[in-house]
């Protein structure tokens, strides 16, 4: 046998110590010193280990043999063949479903599914609308300021043509009108928007002191911001800083409404005696009619419209 | 019989399986103290096998694969025990009376009619941590080959050699200490 081989058999048992050995293994190994020096190292280990290879293999035949007393039960397979039939472990399996079937179960465990899918959403779309306090609170003034004031409102509405250019107007006057009422920037576009703007001017002075006071504040700074302290009390506790601003034109449109309405309502209908075909102011007053709920006024205009 | 394609699959799998049944029976009463048990370890597996049985590839022996199926059997029923125990221990320990906790491995063959020697062999062996005692129970009681070892317990064959050779190691001292090797050396 060659060196080499002797070799690779002494590397081969330092991992497993239990193989066979040819019979004239160690004669083999004293003819190379080299062999002899490596085969000197794990001699010992490689002995301890086949001694106890062969003391397992001798002890666990033993226990095999004593093992072997006991056995399965003559009914072992009889009972294990019932019940893997029971369990149906290789019961037949049911045919795949026509395409129509197979259709129809996708959907059944997809519906569900669906239907959970969109209650999220709805979930989420509910949670989303629910505003904050002061976000209501912003809707509500403006709400207000808006039956306030209108007859500023319904004017400017009339004027514009579509209801989104109409909001954008309303939320412009509403930051430029702090001060003044009116919008600077927009010009009058007949003869009536003119009377209309004058009427409004007239407006101004009939304002409450507190009001006013608030107004010149916001009107000093340049812009629609102002200082929360020179509002009344009860305004400025209930009020967030945005939208306090708005607030004190409801107040003075509650106070000069009356007069002033009055007024311009007289002046309308003057208009319309002389022209009661002017179809726009005769819906304009109209509007304001029903609003104020003026029966009187109705009346009057019925009678105008049918001369 | 249902139908044929299943009687076959049944028959198939019993025809397979049946040669095995009891050396997986003897395995099965390394693990497990009494042949009772070790029966029903031995069902259970087989009914396991039997549910897998479409899934088995040719690539190990049908006994090779259910050794794989017994061993990891073997531990779900082992961590069980264990489990249960604590869970008694846990429940009488409030009453403060002393706890005696028996040692698994003390008679782990008591059901078996085994010679002394061979009881203290075995003994010895289940002393050895699970990795150790597995492969010498396969290697020496079911005299499994190598790569059949690796295939079921999904090691590499080096790692089975360098592992029983620790394992053997471990032994022969306890084996000495015991005197139990000569005893089998001599007979």
């Amino acid at each position: 046998m060659s060196a080499n081989n002797m070799k690779n058999i002494l590397q081969e048992l330092e991992i497993d110590a239990t193989i066979d050995l040819p019979s004239n293994f160690e004669d083999e190994i004293k003819k190379s010193k080299e062999l002899t020096k490596q085969w000197a190292k794990i001699k010992e280990e490689v002995h301890n280990q086949r001694e106890t290879h062969q003391i397992l293999l001798a002890g666990m035949q033993q226990i095999k043999k004593e093992y072997y007393k006991s056995s399965l039960s003559k009914d072992f397979s009889k009972n294990l063949r019932k019940k893997i039939m029971d369990s149906g472990s290789l019961a037949p399996k049911p045919l795949p479903l026509p395409k129509k079937n197979r259709f129809l179960k996708k959907w059944q465990v997809l519906t569900p599914i669906a239907a959970m899918f969109m209650v999220m959403v709805g979930l989420l779309v509910l949670r989303q609308s629910n505003l904050p306090k002061s976000d209501i609170k912003v809707a509500q003034l403006s709400n207000e300021q808006e039956q306030g004031s209108g007859l500023i409102t319904s004017e400017l509405r009339e004027t514009k043509a579509s209801p989104s250019a109409e909001k954008r107007a309303d939320s412009k006057e509403k930051e430029k009108d702090v001060g003044s009422g009116i919008s600077k920037s927009r010009k009058p576009t007949s003869k009536e928007e003119t009377e209309q703007k004058s009427t409004l001017m007239a407006k101004k002075p009939q304002r409450d002191s507190s009001t006013d006071k608030v107004l010149n504040a916001a009107s000093d700074d340049g812009t629609k911001q102002f200082d929360e302290k020179a509002l009344p009390p009860s305004v400025a506790s209930s009020m967030p800083p945005t939208v306090s601003a708005e607030a004190p034109r409801k107040k003075s449109g509650e106070a000069g409404a009356s007069a002033s309405e009055k007024e311009e309502i007289e002046k309308m209908f003057a208009e319309l005696e002389k022209n009661p075909n002017n179809i726009a102011l005769r819906l304009k007053l109209q509007k304001i009619l029903i609003e104020k709920k003026d029966f009187k006024g109705l009346k009057r205009l019925k009678k105008i419209v049918s001369k | 019989m249902p139908s044929s394609l299943p009687s076959r699959d049944i028959q198939d799998f019993f025809e397979e399986s049946a040669p095995y049944h009891e050396r997986l029976f003897y395995l099965a009463c390394n693990y497990m103290r009494d042949p009772d048990e070790a029966e029903d370890v031995v069902q259970d597996v087989l009914i396991k096998a039997s549910q897998k049985y479409e899934t088995f590839e040719d690539r190990s022996s049908i006994y090779t694969w259910l050794v794989r199926i017994l061993i990891n059997h073997c531990h779900d029923i082992k961590r069980l025990h264990k489990r249960r125990r604590t869970h008694s221990i846990e429940e009488i320990a409030p009453d403060g009376k002393e706890l005696q906790i028996e040692d698994p491995s003390s008679d782990h063959v008591r059901n078996f009619e085994l010679s002394e020697t061979s009881a203290r062999l075995m003994n010895i062996v289940q002393t050895l941590a699970d990795p150790y005692k597995e492969l010498v129970l396969l290697r020496y009681f079911e005299e499994m080959q190598y790569k059949d070892i690796a295939k079921a317990l999904d090691l590499s064959e080096g790692t089975v050699k360098s592992r029983l050779n620790q394992a053997r190691k471990l032994l022969r001292d306890r084996l000495s200490k015991e005197g139990i090797g000569e005893a089998f050396l001599v007979s």
